[in-house]
């Protein structure tokens, strides 16, 4: 299995010319390129091992092969995932917690979502299943999704997997860190 | 399988599919043959319960889009499905009295059985009756009401004595690392130090001993574990145990999750969903986080967005968006072929 990475940019700069049509036209995605399930997705993708680790860690990988779900994973790279999140193991609620706020309800792909910042002029915003809204804008080609309490951001990197079930969105960096354990 | 995208393609397919869309937004433009939504496309849901969801699918408010399996949130707010006595899990009751929660300036309210909620769910319930969470589908509140007043158990909950030496951790007020839960979803009780141990959040109160508990998702909602018995039943609205295939008694929510559990042992088994809880209601602006096109892969023939309106996914529904007022027009219900 091979990610296709670099027709990304592509892709955006397609976007950029309005090329999807009428401003609000925001139903860019492709699906001619769907199959399976997100669970095979995640799971033959490279370079999310620390991820697909810590779904299974916390059972949330148990989700993506059950009846209606669709979510779409911001999988960030197994070096951006330990440089926050690897330096001692962290228990798995906090695991699951960190995981909850890189995943989006449904369907998204990148090509959506530059889509929807052109016609938008701007920013737009994506709630996740955990506490926060990721704002994702354009730095030239590139998608940076920024999360709405950590401040964090990550550059969508330009691998994307559609399975029938979701999407799955590889970054180099986390959008949240693991609480310091002092917060209170 | 690979993973490509192509640009002109995807434009072509979102182009061809608004086109071939014209009946959207007025109430039966959801019929195309051989879609996997059988059931929204006319399919009388008459099994469900008579709960609001199938009023509004066939009453007169059908006509304000979306056809026929349109859940509105301005239906008449009736009592939802019937209650099955036989939710038990056994241990429900013997957390009666006992819960309380923290508002944000860390004030302790103690659960007044038979509030408004309560009466809500049956005339005949009396005030010592067990506290039932039945989803009627009508909004989220339900949802929200359940973790801020389930999600923290007052006290040293029942199994757990034992497992921290009388509920008097030794060492654990020691712990320099306190955390605050709202990182894990749990926003309210902010003004409280929660010491982390064993898949629980912990706080401590006089003496040392546990003040209150918080079972995490990943820690003490673990797959392999048993359902914690402190936590009451939430029976979640009929579409979603179609939606999400929850067999009866075979499910669980916290913590905007839902699992699936043993329906004789309550083990958690697997995870169901994970949901955002907002709240999208016919006649009000979208909430914020939706600017995306989104809807699930399976739907997209049917949902597209056009000048008749837009489509977004959140928690289970496809919710259509009028562009103009971006007021949500309609609650779509979804069906699994």
């Amino acid at each position: 299995m091979k990610f296709n990475t670099t027709l990304l940019p592509l892709l955006l700069a397609a976007g950029a010319l309005g090329a999807c049509g009428e401003a609000g036209d925001t139903a860019g995605a492709d699906t001619s390129e769907v199959s399976g399930s997100l669970a095979t997705v995640l799971g033959e993708a490279d370079d999310i091992t620390q991820v697909r680790d810590a779904m299974a860690a916390t059972g949330l990988d148990t989700m993506l092969d059950g009846p209606g779900t669709s979510y779409t994973i911001i999988a960030p790279r197994d070096a951006a995932f330990e440089a926050v999140a690897g330096e001692e193991a962290l228990p798995a609620p906090v695991l699951a917690a960190l995981l909850r706020e890189h995943i989006i309800p449904g369907h998204l792909d990148a090509a959506a979502i530059a889509n929807a910042i052109e016609a938008n002029g701007g920013p737009v915003k994506i709630a996740t299943v955990g506490q926060g809204t990721l704002e994702f804008s354009r730095d030239g080609d590139t998608l940076v999704a920024t999360h709405s309490d950590s401040g964090m951001s990550a550059r969508v990197t330009g691998e994307n997997g559609q399975a029938e079930n979701g999407t799955l969105l590889v970054a180099d960096a986390l959008l949240v860190a693991p609480p310091s354990g002092d917060a209170a | 399988m690979r993973f490509f995208m192509a640009g002109i393609a995807a434009c072509a397919l979102a182009a061809s599919g608004a086109l071939a869309q014209p009946g959207n937004g007025n109430g039966n433009g959801n019929g195309k043959g051989g879609s996997p939504s059988a059931k929204a496309q006319g399919g009388p849901k008459a099994d469900r319960g008579g709960g609001p969801s199938a009023k509004a699918q066939g009453g007169p408010k059908a006509e304000r889009g979306g056809g026929p399996a349109v859940r509105n949130a301005n239906a008449q707010r009736e009592r939802g499905p019937a209650f099955k006595a036989d939710r038990g899990n056994g241990g429900n009751g013997n957390s009666q009295g006992r819960r309380s929660f923290e508002n944000a300036q860390g004030e302790q309210f103690r659960e007044v059985r038979g509030n408004g909620r309560v009466r809500a769910q049956g005339p005949d319930r009396g005030p010592y009756d067990d506290r039932r969470y039945a989803d009627t589908g009508r909004d989220f509140g339900l949802f929200r009401d359940y973790d801020r007043q389930q999600g923290a158990f007052e006290g040293c909950p029942p199994g757990l004595a034992k497992k921290y030496n009388g509920c008097t951790p030794p060492g654990l007020a020691r712990k320099r690392e306190t955390y605050d839960p709202s990182f894990f979803g749990f926003s309210g009780l902010t003004n409280s130090r929660f010491y982390y141990d064993d898949g629980y959040l912990l706080r401590l109160g006089d003496g040392g001993r546990i003040a209150s508990t918080i079972p995490l998702l990943g820690g003490a909602l673990a797959i392999g574990n048993d359902w914690p018995s402190f936590y009451q039943p939430f029976e979640v609205r009929p579409y979603y145990r179609d939606y999400f295939g929850l067999e009866p008694n075979g499910y669980r929510y916290a913590n905007n999750t839902i699992f699936r559990v043993d329906p004789q042992t309550a083990a958690i088994q697997s995870i169901a969903a994970l949901l955002t809880g907002d709240e999208f209601t016919v006649g009000q602006p979208v909430p914020s986080g939706y600017d995306v096109y989104n809807v699930p892969y399976r739907y997209r023939d049917q949902y597209v967005d056009g000048p008749q309106g837009y489509y977004r996914y959140s928690d289970g529904y496809v919710y259509q968006v009028d562009p103009e007022t971006r007021l949500v027009a309609a609650a779509i219900e979804l069906a699994l072929n």
